[in-house]
């Protein structure tokens, strides 16, 4: 408290003195914490109010936002209208992150746990520590590990970042994984294989379609901002729409056809429309002759996938397969549209083939890389961190990763790692134990069989989480690093998930950061330190990287900053891809690099793992709720008023003839696990189906409002042994997140 | 109140003449309880402060503090045991569970007070303008929003502060009535409003049992508080001086 040039401790300690002269007892007028309040003169050269630029975090379609402050405070957020990606909007999540910033649950300081035992139930019995102490502890957890254990009993558990990446290297451990097999790594493998492409293929251009249709593609549903945009503009602009999936979604309900298909039988409605379209020579020929390869045997393959046979598998009318290929083929452009968790998505055993087919589909009516179609976005160069920072020699890892992930060759560089292999290496301690890990952002309710996954979590001796929230991971943690929220925090991001011609959006911090926090490089850095790895980040800043990777791209940080809409741009007229990155140079439907590998080149019909039986009869589909995000968000009020918990979703008639009524509470229960719901009928769905949003069923006690709230699905994933796994012969190595079967009854 | 001159006189309160002034004492436990929602305790000061409460007169704290703010104030000294090292301990995981790993109690006026469940919400734009209206701001270093519940007690143990020094320095009775209007203005626009709630939701977390008495010692100094300064403003200052004040 500082008046007329006094502090207030001056003050303090001056009236201590004036007290303990005085006549009438002795205080001391400071407080008893390790710091003290502090309140000062005002000062009006305050900066308040104004627009800041940024783009969203929430998902990673990254939108870019325009911030509104005044008075110190955020109070509006809004899309970017010169971006590609947003264009202007934000989806729900988006223009609801004001609330997580502002949410009072979130992490504050760095803290440590002192009550040994860890799980659901127990309190860690946290104490604040100061950043110092927690860096240093988790440097003795990880050294420990490595002096009495090696390198590789360390693990990251962490999306890629080049920071992390740079630490795991020098400590010479193989095992980082994060959650990508969960959620997409069957489209990255295909992609990888017939179209040379190593990352994400999610950018499409639906709002120039004329045709689409979609295997479980529901990004209306997600509130994915641009898809369900140009959904509705595609639309509008009368596009038809056709909607293959066992529930009737948002997609489904806008859609001119739903088409109720049999669970992981998309494969074989797919196989059938190929046969069709190839008999028939509905393909663009140009095209397919001068950018595919493999079409004579691709021809002679699909012979015996008849639509009657596909009827007989999937349930639909040969009928209706028929005339979906050919209205798919003579409408153009047509597209199906694939994003991570649909038909083609990790789900099934055979769901890698069925995005092998969406890749053929697509290629025979030009909606690889063409207008309306799925387009490679056209990203700037981004100059890698180990370019700008050259780094020193690291060691070899030495020993195999302990999912079995290097077991797959097409997707193994990519280092994601197994969430579904995992958790038995961790209980097993084979092929050899985790001692210490470093978590980031992965919540423990995103791994299959979480429950067993908590159970494994225990067998690590020392664990650090770096978060936002009080999430579950947390719950698990010796060491919390508090990590600030996106709103809080600096950079720059390219527009990947809708990207025509190279653009950068800014990120500017909205407000400062409201709690002692760090982002994730300062934190891995002040670890490396700690270690005795000082070296490895000598010279190492965000600010250099920005700059050199700014000044690669013809910008510059300052031109950035100063730029009137908070974005970079390099337009280019939008050139279709016509050289792709694979042997023969084209698009393989018929892929040498999966023949290379000892897998089909060629889709083949292969039934789902698992099949309805007498104990387990409804086939089990997951999704989730517009207005959440996985398991992050349902902690956010505003949300929370929306969407609190999830339920069981059955088919109203056959839930009157088990004698279910809307409302009961349920047990469903499969070989891993068993939760208890409340049931929620709907006419959308398939009578031998049952469906579950994700992302609830939080236990950590600190999320005031989701705790409690709704139950896990995830707990009803069967986890995969390695074996298991690398026997299924899936290039992607799909987590098999739905290839499993329920019961419902009654609670 | 004229702002202008509210502060005008804020800045120049003049020499701090100090005698064992009755508003010293409410300072010196506003101050205190400040520090305790602020960070992680630190045991010996809070040893120190305990042993200086044990031996202090009761019959001046009982001229400016309330029976139960006294009571609670001498439990909450005496659960402290500084020859423990455990007490350190459970203090400091008292405070991470109650304020850093929230178990329904978070010490945000907003939060209670708002339309929202949310920081930042209007009751901060308010208590910010309370303090700009009395020429302060919380400190640049200060990381807890200025509706914290340690910096509004801080800011009320600036008040009280003032209010000791107008006391002990003639001729400022005119000064003096203003800072206790304002006392009385902040404990009835702020922390009345919430503290008391506060106070409540720590003592329903069954883990804390030293900051039970640390909230039962803050919701009696704020309530005993609010009822002393509203007989005192139906008086002039001079008639309560050395009286009931
Ligand atoms: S789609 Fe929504 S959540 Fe994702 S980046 Fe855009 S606004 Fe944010």
């Amino acid at each position: 408290m500082k008046r007329n040039g006094l502090s207030r401790r001056e003050f303090l300690r001056a009236s201590a003195a004036a007290a303990a002269a005085g006549a009438a007892g002795s205080f001391v007028l400071q407080g008893c914490a390790r710091q003290e309040t502090e309140i000062e003169p005002y000062r009006t050269d305050e900066t308040l109010g104004g627009e800041r630029f940024s783009y969203c975090g929430v998902c990673s379609a990254n939108c870019a936002m325009i911030g509104h402050v005044a008075a110190g405070r955020l109070v509006q957020l809004r899309g970017n209208p010169d971006d590609q990606v947003g264009r202007g909007k934000l989806c729900v999540k988006g223009y609801s992150a004001i609330k997580d910033l502002y949410d009072p649950d979130r992490l504050k300081y760095p803290m440590m746990r002192t009550e040994a035992r860890k799980g659901p139930g127990i309190d860690p019995k946290w104490v604040k520590v100061s950043w110092e102490e927690a860096l240093q502890t988790t440097a003795d957890g990880f050294n420990d590990a490595i002096e009495s254990h090696g390198p590789e009993t360390v693990a990251f558990f962490s999306r890629g970042h080049d920071w992390m990446n740079r630490l795991r290297d020098a400590i010479g451990t193989p095992n980082h994984l994060m959650h990508h097999s969960t959620c997409f790594t069957t489209h990255t493998a295909v992609w990888r294989a017939c179209l040379g492409m190593g990352n994400r293929p999610f950018m499409l251009d639906i709002a120039r379609a004329k045709y689409l249709l979609s295997f479980g593609w529901d990004m209306p549903s997600k509130a994915k901002n641009m898809s369900a945009r140009d959904y509705v503009a595609a639309l509008s602009d009368g596009a038809k729409s056709v909607v293959v999936d066992p529930r009737l979604t948002v997609t489904g309900t806008m859609a001119d056809e739903w088409i109720p298909i049999k669970p992981g039988t998309d494969l074989a409605f797919m196989l059938a429309m190929i046969r069709i379209i190839v008999n028939e020579e509905l393909y663009d020929a140009e095209l397919v002759e001068s950018t595919t390869y493999g079409l004579d045997r691709l021809r002679a393959q699909v012979q015996d996938y008849t639509p009657q046979w596909a009827s007989g598998i999937t349930g639909i009318d040969a009928a209706v397969i028929t005339r979906v290929a050919r209205e798919f083929a003579t409408t153009r452009p047509a597209l199906i549209p694939n994003h991570k968790r649909d038909a083609g998505g990790p789900n099934y055993s055979n769901s890698w083939r069925a995005a092998h087919c969406m890749v053929i589909l697509n290629a025979m009516v030009g909606a690889i890389d063409h207008p309306g179609g799925q387009i490679v976005p056209r990203r700037p160069y981004l100059k890698p961190f180990n370019a700008v920072f050259p780094p020193p020699e690291f060691p070899k890892p030495r020993t195999e990763r302990i999912d079995g992930f290097e077991k797959h060759p097409i997707v193994g560089p990519t280092r994601r790692g197994d969430f579904s292999t995992v958790t038995d290496a961790l209980l097993t301690g084979k092929p050899y134990p985790i001692k210490a890990a470093l978590f980031r952002k992965h919540n423990v309710l995103a791994f299959p069989d979480a429950t067993r996954f908590v159970e494994a979590l225990k067998k690590i001796d020392f664990i650090a989480v770096c978060d936002v929230w009080p999430s579950e991971m947390v719950q698990m943690a010796d060491v919390v690093f508090p990590e600030p929220y996106f709103l809080e925090t600096s950079g720059f991001g390219d527009r990947d998930y809708h990207e025509f011609y190279p653009q950068i959006a800014l990120r500017q911090p909205m407000v400062p950061p409201l709690y002692d926090t760090r982002g994730y490089g300062g934190i891995i850095s002040g670890i490396a330190d700690a270690m005795g790895l000082g070296h490895i980040f000598e010279g190492v800043s965000s600010s250099t990287l920005w700059d050199e990777q700014l000044k690669a791209m013809g910008t510059s940080w300052q031109e950035l900053n100063n730029s009137p809409n908070g974005l970079w741009s390099d337009e280019k007229p939008f050139v279709p891809t016509t050289e792709f990155k694979t042997p023969s140079g084209k698009i393989e439907l018929y892929s040498t690099v999966f023949e290379e590998h000892g897998y089909d080149p060629l889709p083949l019909w292969q039934e789902k793992r698992e099949l309805p039986s007498d104990q387990y009869p409804f086939y089990m589909l997951i999704s989730r709720p517009p207005m959440h995000k996985m398991s992050q968000t349902q902690n956010n009020e505003l949300m929370a008023q929306t969407y609190l918990e999830n339920a069981v979703i059955m088919n109203r008639d056959r839930a009157r003839q088990l004698g279910l009524e809307q409302g009961r509470q349920v047990y469903v229960e499969s070989r891993a696990g068993r939760i208890r719901l409340k049931l929620q009928l709907e006419e959308g769905i398939r009578p031998d189906c049952v469906c579950i949003e994700h992302g609830f069923g939080h236990w950590s006690p600190s999320l005031s409002i989701a705790h409690q709230k709704g139950a896990n699905e995830g707990d009803l994933i069967p986890h995969l042994s390695i074996e298991e796994m690398v026997a299924l012969k899936d290039p992607g190595a799909g987590a098999c997140m739905t290839d499993f079967c329920v019961s419902v009854r009654s609670a | 109140m004229n702002q202008n001159q509210y502060r005008h006189r804020f800045t120049a309160p003049g020499v701090p003449q100090y005698g064992g002034d009755s508003a010293h004492v409410r300072a010196s436990a506003y101050a205190l309880l400040s520090s305790l929602y602020q960070d992680q305790p630190d045991v010996s000061a809070v040893d120190r402060f305990s042993s200086l409460w044990r031996n202090f007169d009761n019959a001046l704290s009982g001229n400016c503090l309330g029976r139960r703010t006294l009571l609670t104030g001498s439990q909450f000294c005496a659960a402290w045991q500084s020859s423990d090292s455990r007490v350190s301990l459970q203090l400091r995981r008292e405070f991470a569970l109650l304020f850093l790993s929230p178990r329904g109690v978070q010490p945000y006026e907003s939060v209670y007070r708002g339309t929202r469940r949310r920081l930042m919400d209007d009751p901060w734009l308010q208590v910010r303008e309370f303090y700009r209206k009395a020429g302060m701001q919380k400190g640049q270093r200060e990381l807890h929003p200025e509706d914290h519940a340690s910096v509004e007690l801080g800011f009320m143990a600036y008040l009280a502060f003032m209010d000791s020094q107008c006391s002990a320095a003639a001729g400022k009775e005119e000064i003096r009535t203003e800072v206790a209007g304002t006392q009385l203005q902040f404990l009835e626009e702020h922390l009345i409003g919430w503290i008391p709630q506060l106070c409540r939701r720590i003592e329903a977390v069954p883990e804390a049992p030293y900051y039970h008495r640390v909230a039962r010692f803050t919701s009696a100094l704020i309530e005993e508080d609010h009822e002393r300064l509203v007989v005192s403003a139906k008086h002039t200052y001079s008639t309560c001086k050395g009286s009931s004040l």
